[in-house]
């Protein structure tokens, strides 16, 4: 996959079911460039999301990485029922709960440095940084993923608590929790 | 801010600090289909070593020892590993003669199924006769369930396969010989350190933990974890056809359940409705924390019934009903009125929203347990209330 070929994607970013759809069906009949496309309109959901489960940077580095090779392989027995973000998203749950039953067995695993970690990725701005930090220390895990999952993946309310399995209205309280504590921090421009 | 201006705000950050790793994965689903090209070549060369090994015995003559090391080697290193899985599950190794080098018992059942039978030195297709003969007199496989999943694996993928076709087509015929038709899943399953390490935390065969990795590919809403208990019927019945699994003889029998018919009339008898009422029925076999169930779903007048059935017991687990067409019907309606108050009265709402969110707060602090325990008490018509409204609410706001 050629670097100009990943610009035009960039470019285009069809997030809607149909779109996506259309993505996996012909991912699975080998079509690299529909994968790429895919991965592009996606990714950065499936990031967040393993983000906010894992808190950890290279696990939920792996986490995206072997959710698109499962991806690649399953995509032939997707069945579409609309819902493609929920079934890409799904897989990305199921090896993050994979990754944390495995974490039980081993030793505490350290918490990530998020100022270090910021400060290391290029082309951040500091509104972005603030909006990071804010959303991975100020929030709590549960209004943290459903920030993400309304805000980066794109789902309803109802999707989420469908997704997370609880109740709608667990989900619109703390959505207004979590925007609101982030409004806080974010109109103020400083951290703490 | 308003929250479509913070959603979009996260959105960038996040899309920022996702770190590319497109090419990595495409390069490691490249390399996996590579493994086969690989394991080919790999096959050409044991051709060659094959015919040294000819040329070797030709020179045992002359040679006498050196040639002995050869052919010792040959017969006694496994080239492949066949798996019978029913519920019983045994291992067998083979060398290149397809005679058998070692059986492991991987379950207790498996005991049984071997008592004293000593299958070492006997060929495969013997192992596998005896085998089978003896799942059927010991009642594992039998009409209540039919299923077994046949594995093989070695380092030639190719050889492996002529195996698994052979020996799948054997044992549909043996199964066809009996009183009832069998089911017979067969499978080569490749070269992969993680996946045995699986199998061997969860004390299963790999074959197994194969099986059951291609079910949750496919079912995203299976653990793999809530599926090793299950004999190899029950992952037939919930699995459907799978890409990498061939399906040889009958489908998966079902009849330890109480079948679909009968979980379908228990539903319309709780429901109260006649049969000849109903539309859209579904019906599936499904597993839910860890008990056989049946769901069906079907409609009726304005209604949309939704059961959860045990299917060894038929116990009403669960059962819905939801009142879609009405609501639809009324939203239908009332969608242009309702859009056009919303949008003329947006500002106002966001001011109020604005005013009053710290109030809210206050009061929520100090009400907090009298709300969990209302909305416990109250989740389940909320749920269904949500549903129905959410769905129209859709398709006119982003809320």
């Amino acid at each position: 996959m050629s670097a100009i070929c990943m610009t035009q994607v960039n470019e285009q970013k069809d997030k809607s079911p149909n779109a996506l759809d259309s993505y996996i069906r012909l991912t699975a009949q080998g079509d690299s460039e529909a994968f790429a496309r895919l991965y592009q309109a996606t990714s950065s959901s499936v990031y967040a999301f393993a983000l906010s489960v894992l808190k950890n940077s290279q696990d939920a580095e792996d986490a995206l990485h072997d959710c698109y090779l499962n991806v690649y392989h399953s995509a032939a027995a997707y069945r579409s029922a609309g819902k493609p973000m929920a079934w890409i998203l799904t897989i990305a749950r199921n090896l993050c709960l994979q990754t944390l039953r495995e974490r039980r067995r081993q030793a505490e695993v350290p918490e990530e440095d998020w100022e270090r970690l910021l400060g290391q990725t290029p082309g951040l701005s500091q509104d972005d940084r603030l909006t990071l930090r804010a959303c991975m220390e100020a929030l709590q895990g549960q209004e943290r993923r459903i920030l993400l999952l309304h805000a980066v993946a794109g789902f309803k309310h109802r999707e989420i608590a469908d997704f997370l399995g609880i109740p709608l209205a667990t989900v619109l309280s703390k959505y207004a929790r979590a925007s609101k504590k982030m409004k806080t921090i974010l109109e103020k421009e400083s951290f703490r | 801010m308003n929250d479509n201006q913070l959603d979009r705000r996260v959105e960038r950050a996040f899309g920022k600090i996702t770190p590319d790793v497109f090419d990595s994965v495409l390069s490691d689903c490249r390399r996996q289909k590579g493994r086969i090209i690989m394991a080919e070549s790999r096959r050409s060369r044991g051709g060659f070593a094959r015919s040294l090994a000819g040329i070797a015995a030709a020179l045992v003559l002359v040679l006498g020892a050196a040639g002995g090391i050869m052919s010792y080697g040959a017969a006694h290193s496994p080239v492949a590993v066949v798996s019978l899985d029913v519920n019983p599950s045994i291992e067998l190794k083979v060398n290149r003669n397809e005679k058998v080098l070692e059986v492991t018992a991987r379950n207790e059942d498996a005991q049984t199924v071997l008592g004293d039978m000593d299958l070492k030195g006997s060929s495969l297709d013997v192992a596998v006769n005896a085998i089978i003969g003896s799942m059927l007199r010991e009642g594992y496989l039998s009409d209540m369930a039919n299923s077994i999943l046949v594995s093989v694996s070695g380092e030639s993928q190719e050889a492996a396969a002529a195996i698994q076709q052979r020996l799948s087509r054997k044992v549909s015929a043996m199964l066809e010989g009996g009183s009832f038709a069998g089911s017979v899943l067969s499978q080569v399953v490749p070269e992969d350190d993680a996946l045995k390490a699986l199998a061997e935390k969860h004390g299963i065969s790999v074959g197994k933990a194969r099986l059951i990795k291609e079910i949750t590919a496919l079912k995203p809403e299976y653990s793999f974890e809530a599926l090793v208990p299950l004999s190899i019927n029950d992952l037939n019945l919930i699995g459907g056809s799978l890409p990498d699994i061939s399906m040889e003889g009958g489908s998966a029998s079902d009849k330890n359940y109480i079948g679909q018919d009968r979980a379908l009339t228990k539903a319309l008898e709780h429901a109260g409705i006649p049969s000849n009422v109903i539309q859209g029925v579904k019906a599936e076999l499904d597993l839910e924390n860890g008990i056989m169930v049946y769901e069906i779903e079907f409609s009726s007048g304005k209604y949309e019934y939704e059961y959860e059935i045990n299917a060894s017991s038929g116990e009403i687990i669960q059962s819905g009903r939801e009142m879609v067409e009405e609501i639809e019907a009324l939203a239908e309606q009332h969608a242009e009125e309702w859009k056009a108050w919303a949008d003329a009265h947006a500002e106002e709402w966001e001011t109020w929203a604005r005013e009053y969110a710290g109030d809210w707060e206050a009061w929520a602090r100090d009400h907090g347990d009298e709300v969990e325990k209302w909305a416990e008490k109250y989740a389940d018509d909320w749920e269904r209330w949500a549903e129905a409204w959410g769905a129209w609410a859709d398709s006119y706001f982003d809320f």
